[in-house]
């Protein structure tokens, strides 16, 4: 008898015959298996079909972005402007929502839809959306600016490590990995750190590495960077050495013998690497030699 | 330190992780709502909403993010069903001509055995039976790509089906 049944199944699965058919030839318990076994099959279909399930997930994001995301990943657009920048922009179709990232060695500046500026330093990225600004001030950033914001509603920075509320002011939000440093130059910022809450007022800032938190007080008027120059006071080598990182096209490679957890104090420029690795390294006692686009570290 | 292979907003990153996770997302989200379009569609959202909150994401905590975020989705989406059934048994008349189809629950075990059932075929059959049941490719299609006549495989196909069947029907 088992034999029949698998048989009609082998046609039933063919085609070659019909779910009536097929009822009035096996009992009905029999019947449900076979659904069940076609039912199994077609999800099992399903579930490895990953290509499609690929292609949905591209066309959602297509959908929400206006088609520009993946095309936009591989492409920088050149755009003219006062410092001849390369900038990447995503548009969130009818959302208006904006995206700016900065390129290794790259900065850029944007004016917001109220006529705050941001200044964004390299390897970072800022997200706003452009339709609900006058409703609601706020973006998210990943890595390095410099906002002057013009008075008005809330305005709120949020990072991976952090949210930074200010209510018209100039303020740094640095953040990299586990790290975030807000300094407030003008004005008063609010920073919230997980549950914990930070006034800033001019002149002080916030340091957060890791789950450790530094207060600062800050004699300048703007962060170095936007001068040109990175400067750093007591702070770890591999941080610096990020920096560099984004700042020019290198990567490093570090021998045994050399500490990255030293504190370093001093500054490098962003125009030239010959000078900024002789800024860093020279006083540090640590060799560095050039092999294309790896440094190469050793203890002197 | 960044690593540009950890960075989940750039396509490539993105895609190793879809292709790393898409298959066990998807047999998570079928056992708990037992309908594969469904549990597609919330593949389909929680993908993208890993794209557009890549900048937050690490890349270690990713595959809980995912799965975190499917979850959610699921309870979401029980929790509005209910409230649907329930304002229709208030609103709606009672019909009882009006019958569900048969519910056929497939289970975990039930899934795996069908895995089996395929692996335990013999290769020849098992290639024409992938091609034509999970691939969903015509005999036409199989025909060109491994080079054999179609009467050929209506005849592996068929054995196959018997083989697995068989399996299916051990133990």
């Amino acid at each position: 008898m088992k034999e029949n049944y698998d048989k009609y199944f082998a046609d039933w699965m063919t085609g070659q015959i019909s779910d009536t058919e097929l009822k009035k030839l096996i009992p009905k318990d029999e019947y449900l298996r076979f659904l069940k076994i076609k039912k199994g099959i077609n999800v099992l279909s399903e579930i490895k079909n990953n290509e499609k399930s690929w292609n949905d997930v591209r066309q959602k994001i297509k959908k929400r972005n206006s088609g520009l995301v993946f095309r936009v990943l591989k492409f920088s657009v050149p755009v003219a402007a006062v410092l001849l920048i390369f900038f990447a922009i995503r548009l969130f179709g009818n959302n208006t929502e904006v995206v700016i990232t900065t390129k290794k060695g790259e900065f850029t500046s944007v004016e917001l839809p109220d006529h705050s500026k941001v200044f964004l330093n390299a390897a970072s990225q800022l997200r706003y959306n452009k339709k609900n600004w006058h409703k609601k001030r706020e973006l998210y950033l990943k890595g390095e600016a410099f906002f002057k914001v013009q008075k008005g509603q809330k305005f709120t920075v949020h990072t991976g490590q952090g949210d930074i509320s200010v209510l018209g002011t100039q303020f740094d939000v640095k953040q990299r990995d586990k790290y975030l440093k807000v300094v407030c130059y003008e004005g008063k910022v609010s920073v919230k750190i997980s549950t914990e809450d930070f006034i800033l007022p001019k002149g002080t800032g916030i340091v957060k590495n890791h789950s450790r938190i530094d207060k600062l007080n800050i004699t300048t008027g703007q962060p170095s960077w936007l001068d040109g120059i990175s400067k750093f006071s007591a702070v770890p080598l591999y941080l610096v050495m990020e920096e560099m990182q984004n700042q020019y096209d290198i990567s490093f490679q570090v021998d045994k013998s050399v500490d990255t957890m030293r504190k370093f104090t001093g500054g490098f420029v962003h125009h030239n690497l010959d000078l900024a690795l002789r800024n860093v390294f020279k006083t540090m006692n640590i060799s560095y030699q050039k092999k294309g686009n790896i440094i190469v570290l050793k203890k002197e | 330190m960044p690593d540009k292979e950890k960075d989940i907003c750039k396509e490539q990153v993105f895609k190793k992780v879809f292709d790393t996770y898409v298959e066990d997302l998807k047999k998570f989200l079928f056992f708990k709502f037992q309908d594969i379009e469904t549990a597609n569609d919330v593949v389909q959202e929680t993908f993208l909403k890993l794209w557009t909150n890549c900048y937050k994401v690490e890349f270690k905590k990713v595959k809980s993010y995912l799965f975190t975020l499917a979850n959610n989705a699921f309870l979401d989406i029980k929790k509005h069903e209910k409230v649907v059934r329930e304002h229709n048994k208030k609103v709606l008349q009672p019909d009882r001509e009006n019958q569900s189809p048969e519910y056929i629950m497939i289970e975990e075990e039930f899934l795996e055995k069908i895995e089996k059932a395929i692996s335990s075929l013999p290769e020849k059959q098992r290639e024409v039976f992938v091609m034509s049941k999970i691939e969903k490719l015509k005999y036409k299609e199989i025909s060109e790509k491994i080079g054999i006549s179609v009467k050929a495989i209506e005849k592996r196909m068929k054995n196959a089906l018997m083989n697995f069947k068989k399996y299916m029907d051990e133990e």
